[in-house]
């Protein structure tokens, strides 16, 4: 697959990957493109254009993974990215799913859809708590840490004094199996008695859920880990 | 989890037809009565849900009446059977209802969303290819014991509790407790109503 460089039309873009959509709304960029290419809008939106290459390239090819060059960029930028990542989640993809269940659930009458009710009740609560620990803990420090590094203050606040990454990054594995499981039991094991569309609907929003949540937590563990790590290092010699 | 049928109508043509219906459909066996009188005979009914398709010529009042003494009004579901489209009531007295001219197409629909098949747990055991140890395994797991806990109540190591979990995950497609837990439930291994469902899934 080709990549997409600054001479792409938004247009274009948009028309090879429509998931892309929210993606580059992270960025502040609206529909209604006429005939902007990726530079003009980095330009008039004052976004970094090699970020916004990476992010979206990144994206739309599984294989196509920059590390290094997605760690050359400043911890502000992939925080930032990453944060409205999360309000993204918590407005806008998880109400929609939530939505799409509780129609199917209202209109079904199967017991069945009550317990996989819960279970993504159970699920929500624990990717929500996740969210809230990266907004919480390891997002500021990386942010400490990183002016740290660039020698604007002299050192850590003491309350981070003496931590590191991993104990602020907490492991995707258990919110990862829980939405793989909450699509694979729909798939697999739900009573067909319900009705087509609402299903379909549902299983849609989970995985296009799915495909943006893991694209984030892999600029998480790939990309901000290791890029804390070596800040990490080069602060303690 | 049980679902019972109950047909009033006066008809015998419409209410073992429907039953008939119902059966190859759905694989309930359907209680047919002729007038809401008879329906105080069923009230004792055990069943988690029970659906009531009545006649719309019968008195509206009189089926509300008698569908009151029911013991678990929550899952009790009513709906019409008409043969003009004036006999549908405005307000919310039914679930839903159809035509007598309806097609059995249009029936199953109708009723598809009320009425899944009555589950057969002997059945549903041996399937997904899970071993009889395996199936164990799955049932422990869901009301959420360690696997130490495991080990010590089927005589097992933790080693073998730990490869039967390998496998279970591996044929059921599914990774984490509660997932399983949730399997467990929609087959029938374990009851739901046994098990404290906010605090295992
Ligand atoms: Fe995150
Ligand atoms: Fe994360």
């Amino acid at each position: 697959m080709d990549l997409f460089d600054k001479k792409t039309k938004l247009a274009f873009l948009i028309h090879s990957n429509y998931l892309l959509l929210p993606v580059i709304n992270r960025f502040g960029i609206k529909l209604g493109f006429r005939d902007k290419n990726i530079e003009d809008i980095c330009l008039e939106k004052n976004i970094d254009l090699n970020f916004f290459l990476a992010i979206i390239n990144a994206f739309q090819n599984h294989e196509y993974f920059p590390e290094k060059e997605l760690r050359s960029f400043s911890s502000e930028l992939i925080v930032d990215y990453l944060r409205k990542s999360h309000i993204d989640f918590k407005k806008i993809s998880l109400p929609k799913i939530e939505q799409q269940l509780n129609n199917l659930v209202e209109k079904s009458h199967s017991d069945d859809l009550k317990i996989i009710q819960s279970f993504y009740a159970k699920y929500k609560e624990e990717l929500i708590e996740h969210i809230q620990d990266e907004e919480e803990n390891a997002f500021p420090y990386v942010l400490e840490l990183q002016k740290v590094a660039d020698k604007k203050t002299e050192s850590l606040p003491a309350h981070l004094v003496g931590y590191s990454i991993q104990s602020f990054e907490k492991e995707h594995t258990n919110v990862d199996e829980k939405l793989f499981d909450l699509k694979n039991i729909v798939i697999k094991y739900l009573e067909p008695n319900y009705q087509n569309n609402d299903c379909n609907a549902f299983l849609f929003e989970l995985f296009q859920f799915e495909r943006d949540l893991t694209d984030h937590a892999r600029i998480e563990d790939k990309i901000l880990v290791p890029k804390v790590m070596a800040m990490e290092k080069e602060v303690k010699a | 989890m049980s679902t019972r049928v109950i047909i009033i109508h006066a008809a015998d043509i419409i209410s073992h037809g429907l039953s008939g219906i119902i059966k190859i459909k759905f694989n309930i066996d359907a209680i047919t009565i002729k007038s809401t009188d008879n329906l105080a005979n069923y009230t004792g009914i055990k069943a988690q849900k029970i659906i009531i398709l009545v006649d719309a010529n019968l008195d509206s009042k009189q089926v509300s009446i008698a569908t009151k003494s029911f013991h678990n009004q929550n899952h009790l579901k009513i709906i019409l059977i008409y043969a003009h489209k004036e006999q549908i009531p405005s307000n919310d007295q039914v679930d839903c209802c159809f035509s007598i001219d309806a097609s059995t197409d249009k029936i199953v629909e109708v009723l598809n969303p009320y009425l899944s098949p009555n589950k057969n747990p002997a059945s549903k055991k041996s399937s997904y290819g899970l071993t009889e140890r395996e199936i164990d395994v799955v049932k422990l797991v869901a009301f959420g014991k360690t696997n130490k806990e495991i080990a010590e109540e089927l005589f097992i190591s933790i080693h073998t509790v730990i490869s039967h979990r390998k496998n279970i995950t591996e044929k059921l497609g599914i990774k984490s407790i509660s997932g399983l837990t949730v399997f467990a439930i929609l087959n029938n291994l374990i009851d739901a109503e046994a098990i404290d469902i906010t605090e295992l899934i």
